[in-house]
């Protein structure tokens, strides 16, 4: 679905990400994973196209499909975020308009994208039973709905579009772990069952680990490593990999002597 | 009644007319030991947390303390209190203040206290930079001039300057990278054996939790809904609360 | 913050580079880079320079006192007098310009008295809160209640007019907005991790309230203070202007505007100029406090 090929992101002439290739395909869950000034959110920016918005300057390809992303317009790319390439951001309402209940919302993304109303409340009814949603959601405000609520909405949102793929950046750091769960097993559900191709950026190995097909681990800007995430997490090629795997508490792993 | 160091007894704090805390007990002993308060947003740890430090009035229970009552200690006893119990909280929550040099902010305490003269301040804070693993030249700095783990470090130097019995440490990892948590951890635990010290750990990563702290206590809507020792709170929890919480963290593949 | 994440996601405290004490150094590149506050800090230099040089540069430095010279009065511009002459025959310009100075100078005193009457009791209700609170804010609710300047004329009328008691008369009104807005600070500020810290720390009250809670509350405070410059200095002008503030001699513009008020069609230049400057000095005040709320913004002083 997505080819990343010799990407890379600057700011002046600090390289701030650099990745050789990447690929995406669908109904695959790519983690991409690093800590703090790895690079990783930039990365997924600059597949979004979001990148020279916030003054970087970006070479290398970008295709989806056989269409090069880099360089599009952009009313071209606008048309195509969204339509086929959606994206779950960390703040989970943060990233929907305060002043709009979440029905209208719905409504004005899908008719933007030039959706008939009959078709557009079918898709929306379809995406909210899909992520779990009631449909009593729609009338409230952004303010009034749970912080997971929001993320399945935003996720709701990518399912009524038919988007092709996800792009999801930290979409569960701001959450509880019980909702981060349920946020989590929605964002699967969507691959499975529509065959979806979603790049998951966190910092958080475990949640890689449990949902993540392929793991691309990143650190100061750059790929130390990638492959099936079983084999990155328990056979890590990389010193860093291995680092940051022995760095994640595990429970039962160590415990505290008994006290005296 | 046991010879705790701390002891909490139904206690109940109220904000308004919500209990945001209701009728919760513990005790912890004197270190090196630790207490987990496990719970989710809203659970009610911070304020437990703020009660144990005597900086909230419960609305009812005790909080004892070296046998005296934390609610009702007024001046030299209080001031003996605040040396005893110190917190350390959440970095990104502007623990330390941003327009004092870090080395002012870790001798506060001393200053507070007269524990050493103020000409050799300078000397205690560059040791205690280095017993929490810092740079002494790191006190002339500002805060935002650290990073989040040397911030974080410096906190914990703040605290122990005025050599406590019990730390409360209030999420004092989750606005961390992994591999920096990590090092703080590994902090927490030399520190607890150097120095024998007491904690509660407030945090909602079961995992730490596991690793820092004997005995837990899991939160739910500011009650206590289970209590044990941490292996087998966590191994074969009890309360279906528990369970949900515990079969909601991902964990890595066994290698 | 802006919704954008920083580049690369670093943590911004530690991708800041660390140089003097950051956060000055930093707020001075960015006001460097804020146009309009350039302007304003400029034109407020440059004024503060014409106050302090006035008896330098003003051609007839005697003119901005008791000198009279009847037997040029009224004249119109020529090379000697730019500005032409006033009503008793002293140089227009000269006067104008010593006026900045005691402008400058109410401006100054008004703001130190409310800023240290204001600031302390705002400080304290806002960190304190209780029954303190509650008095100290009824207080200045009872201030704030009479719209200023009204207040301001009720109270300069009781004085005998001077400059120093429309001095004390701005000030009387000026003073609760400043307790207003260091309360407002002490109340975010209370809950910080650092004050917390502090009290956890047995650190008294006094001193907390000096060591973290006032330094953090000073940034909206300078703003707010630079903001008002314009304001009191229009007040001013209104007080001498109505007969309550300056008396002549004093160089002082509102009063130069009342005297040359009546001569508006056959000597424009006479009442106009001391407007003018009235004017400028209000503008530039408000361009730098404007410029200086965008980049003391501690937030935005850091994503640079």
């Amino acid at each position: 679905m997505i080819a990343v090929r010799a990407l890379e992101v600057f700011f002046g002439d600090r390289r701030v990400a650099h990745v050789p290739t990447l690929d995406l395909a669908a109904g695959e869950l790519v983690g991409l994973a690093g800590e703090s000034g790895s690079g990783k959110s930039m990365t997924s920016m600059a597949i979004l196209g979001l990148a020279p918005a916030l003054g970087a300057t970006v070479s290398g390809s970008v295709k989806l499909e056989e269409r090069e992303l880099l360089g599009l317009p952009e009313k071209e790319l606008l048309d195509l975020r969204g339509r086929r390439i959606a994206m779950v951001m960390q703040s989970p309402r943060g990233s929907l308009n305060p002043t709009m209940r979440l029905g209208k919302l719905m409504e004005r993304t899908l008719a933007t994208h030039g959706i008939e109303k009959a078709d557009a409340r079918d898709r929306t009814a379809a995406a909210l039973a899909d992520v779990r949603l009631d449909e009593e959601l729609l009338r409230r405000y952004p303010h009034q709905v749970s912080g997971g609520q929001a993320q399945r909405f935003a996720i709701a949102l990518a399912v009524a579009m038919r988007a092709e793929v996800l792009l999801a950046d930290e979409p569960t750091s701001a959450l509880d772990v019980t909702v981060q769960a349920e946020v989590l097993d929605t964002l699967n559900r969507l691959r499975a069952e529509h065959g979806t191709a979603i790049l998951l950026v966190s910092h958080d190995l475990a949640v890689l680990g449990r949902y993540a097909d392929r793991l691309v681990v990143m650190r100061s800007g750059e790929v130390v490593e990638q492959g099936p995430t079983r084999d990155v997490l328990t056979a890590p090629s990389s010193d860093y990999t291995r680092e940051l795997v022995a760095a994640v508490p595990v429970i039962g792993a160590a415990r505290p002597k008994a006290s005296a | 009644m046991t010879d705790a160091l701390l002891h909490v007894a139904g206690l109940t704090v109220r904000y308004g007319d919500r209990d945001v805390v209701r009728d919760v007990s513990f005790d912890v002993p004197a270190g090196p030991f630790g207490l987990g308060l496990i719970g989710e947003s809203g659970a009610g740890k911070t304020t437990i947390a703020r009660a144990v430090l005597g900086l909230v009035t419960p609305a009812a229970g005790t909080v004892t303390f070296d046998g005296a009552s934390v609610p009702a200690l007024r001046g030299d006893a209080l001031k003996a209190f605040r040396r005893q119990v110190q917190i350390v909280a959440q970095d990104g929550s502007e623990a330390l203040n941003p327009r004092m040099r870090v080395g002012a902010s870790v001798g506060e305490g001393l200053a507070a206290h007269r524990i050493v003269d103020k000409r050799d301040r300078p000397d205690r804070v560059a040791t205690l930079l280095e017993e929490v693993g810092l740079d002494p030249d790191l006190a002339d700095r500002f805060p935002h001039q650290l990073s989040g783990g040397q911030r974080q470090r410096a906190v914990i130097a703040r605290a122990l300057a005025v050599e406590p019995k019990l730390l409360v440490l209030d999420e004092p990892t989750s606005a961390l990278d992994v591999t920096v948590q990590a090092r703080i951890l590994e902090l927490v635990e030399r520190l607890r054996d150097e120095r024998r010290l007491a904690y509660v750990l407030i945090s909602h990563n079961l995992a730490v939790v596991d690793r820092l702290c004997e005995h837990s206590i899991v939160l739910a809507d500011g009650q206590v809904v289970e209590s044990g020792d941490t292996p087998t709170l966590l191994d074969t929890p009890q309360h279906p609360y528990t369970q949900r919480l515990r079969a909601a963290v991902p964990e890595l593949p066994a290698a | 913050m802006s919704a954008l994440p920083d580049p690369a996601g670093t943590p911004l405290a530690v991708a800041a580079p660390p140089v003097g004490t950051g956060r000055t150094r930093s707020a001075w590149t960015a006001l460097r880079s804020n146009r309009f506050a350039l302007v304003g800090a400029a034109l407020a230099l440059l004024l503060v320079l014409i106050a302090l040089l006035a008896p330098v540069i003003a051609p007839f430095p005697d003119d901005a006192g008791s000198a009279t010279h009847p037997e040029i009065a009224l004249a119109k511009p020529s090379g000697e007098h730019l500005l032409g002459t006033d009503q008793v025959g002293r140089d227009v310009l000269s006067r104008v310009l010593y006026g900045t100075r005691t402008s400058l100078r109410i401006a100054a005193s008004v703001l130190i008295l409310a800023v240290l009457i204001g600031v302390p009791l705002g400080l304290v209700a806002g960190y304190v809160g209780g029954w303190l609170d509650d008095v100290i804010m009824r207080i200045t609710d009872i201030f704030l209640a009479f719209p200023a300047l009204l207040l301001s004329l009720a109270l300069a009328a009781v004085l005998s007019p001077s400059v120093g008691n429309a001095t004390l008369a701005i000030a009387a009104t000026w003073w609760p907005w400043y307790a207003r807005l260091a309360r407002g600070s002490a109340v975010a500020i209370r809950d910080r991790g650092y004050v917390e810290a502090a009290r956890a720390l047995g650190v008294s009250r006094r001193r907390i309230l000096a060591r973290h809670v006032l330094p953090n509350a000073t940034t909206p405070v300078l703003v707010q203070a630079s903001l008002d410059v314009g304001g009191i200095i229009i007040t001013a002008a209104a007080l001498s202007f109505l007969g309550l503030g300056a008396q002549d001699p004093t160089a002082e513009w509102g009063l130069m505007v009342s005297q040359g008020q009546a001569l508006l069609a056959t000597n424009w230049w006479f009442p106009v100029a001391p407007g003018v400057a009235i004017v400028i000095m209000a503008l530039a005040f408000n361009l730098l406090g404007d410029g200086l709320r965008t980049v003391l913004d501690p937030r935005k002083v850091a994503a640079r």
